[in-house]
């Protein structure tokens, strides 16, 4: 039992550090070193990434269910806090830094700076996901449709992610 | 953008309560269906409990997005850490992983004693939501150049993240060591040129 509590601590607080660019660039790794260790088939990892995409939170949250899978609800935990522990500590660290140690002159420069980066990196990833190979037609017309909605209109999102569901469904049964 | 008050809460000022921000980060959670969770920690902590203004959102933003982890949990701490120091980091942290934690193992279970994902409607329907929030992701990119970038410069070097990204395929990491020397040097530049905008002066001055 705490054999692969260890190896699924080891495994996923060593991605974790690497996991640079939001989180989902290690997947590969994982998917090889889980399969390396016959924790999951690829089948199975292709399936718990859908799980963890449509379910609420972070798509990092495949690791709780290798975790779970491997070692059930123990293995569960011991792989979410290896996963979102020391990212959780890395930006501890820096925002102590930065409302410490930087001057107000300082830190409007590098507000400033950082603003086209981090909006550039929030369409760029937006962009990337609608232009996916496996977003059909029609998922590539309701998120062009929701994204109009919520920056023309002030519609609670809420509604708009559930019209987007009730709508695929109409259009792949109807 | 308009802020009626001091955009966070620097010492001395009554600091946001722990339960305020546990509660806060688990209607995120619980509201982060199909994704988009970025969108809504900036829906719930700038537009609508006014804990900081986007600038500061943004920093903490693109912070996130340069150490290790995935982004949401990240903002989640810098948050706190910002609202309420290392116990803030920790509410916050717990309080958005909690529900999807839970409804995760149980979708696993599920999925572990089935064999299978079954249910093919469900994944469509999922699906849609999920194509939806994408659009939620989009309009908040928008909304935060509207409130943030000021010259044709930095809308320049947006679209250049994005042509690297989306048409020329570069990693965001390589994006990111590229852009950010980049904007460095066009903020500096511009501090250079003129004095700071009203914006960050005294109302008198």
């Amino acid at each position: 039992m705490i054999g692969p509590l260890l190896q699924l601590a080891r495994l996923f607080g060593s991605l974790s550090l690497f996991a640079f660019g939001g989180g989902l660039g290690v997947l590969p790794d994982m998917q090889r070193a889980g399969e390396a260790d016959h924790w999951v088939t690829a089948q199975q990892f292709l399936d718990l990434f859908t799980i963890s995409r449509i379910m609420p939170g972070p798509g990092s949250l495949i690791a709780a269910l290798i975790g779970e899978k491997v070692a059930g609800l123990p293995g569960a935990i011991m792989a979410v806090v290896a996963m979102f522990g020391p990212p959780a500590v890395v930006v501890y660290v820096v925002a102590r830094a930065w409302s410490m140690g930087a001057s107000v002159r300082w830190r409007q420069f590098l507000a400033r700076a950082l603003g086209p980066v981090a909006v550039g990196l929030t369409l760029a990833s937006g962009v990337a996901l609608l232009l996916r190979t496996e977003h059909g037609p029609a998922n590539f017309a309701i998120t062009v449709a929701a994204t109009a909605a919520l920056a023309a209109t002030r519609l609670n999102p809420i509604i708009v992610i559930a019209s987007g569901g009730i709508a695929l469904l109409a259009i792949t049964y109807v | 953008m308009k802020t009626p008050e001091p955009a966070v809460a620097e010492p001395g000022e009554t600091p946001v309560s722990l339960v305020l921000i546990l509660r806060t980060f688990i209607i995120v959670g619980v509201l982060s269906f199909g994704g988009g969770l970025s969108a809504w920690i900036r829906r719930e902590v700038v537009v609508r409990r006014r804990w900081m203004d986007d600038r500061d959102f943004i920093t903490g933003y693109a912070l996130s997005q340069i150490v290790p982890g995935a982004n949401s949990p990240n903002i989640a701490v810098f948050i706190g850490v910002r609202l309420r120091g290392a116990a803030g980091g920790a509410v916050a942290l717990a309080g958005l992983m909690c529900i999807p934690f839970c409804l995760i193992l149980i979708a696993g279970a599920l999925y572990l004693r089935a064999g299978g994902l079954g249910l093919q409607w469900v994944v469509v329907l999922f699906s849609g939501m999920g194509a939806a929030a994408i659009g939620m992701t989009i309009s908040m990119g928008l909304e935060l150049g509207r409130s943030s970038l000021s010259s044709f410069a930095e809308i320049g070097l947006v679209l250049l993240i994005m042509l690297a990204i989306d048409i020329f395929h570069v990693s965001l990491i390589e994006t990111m060591l590229a852009a950010l020397p980049l904007s460095l040097l066009l903020t500096w530049r511009r501090g250079n040129r003129r004095q700071p905008d009203p914006a960050e002066t005294a109302p008198d001055a």
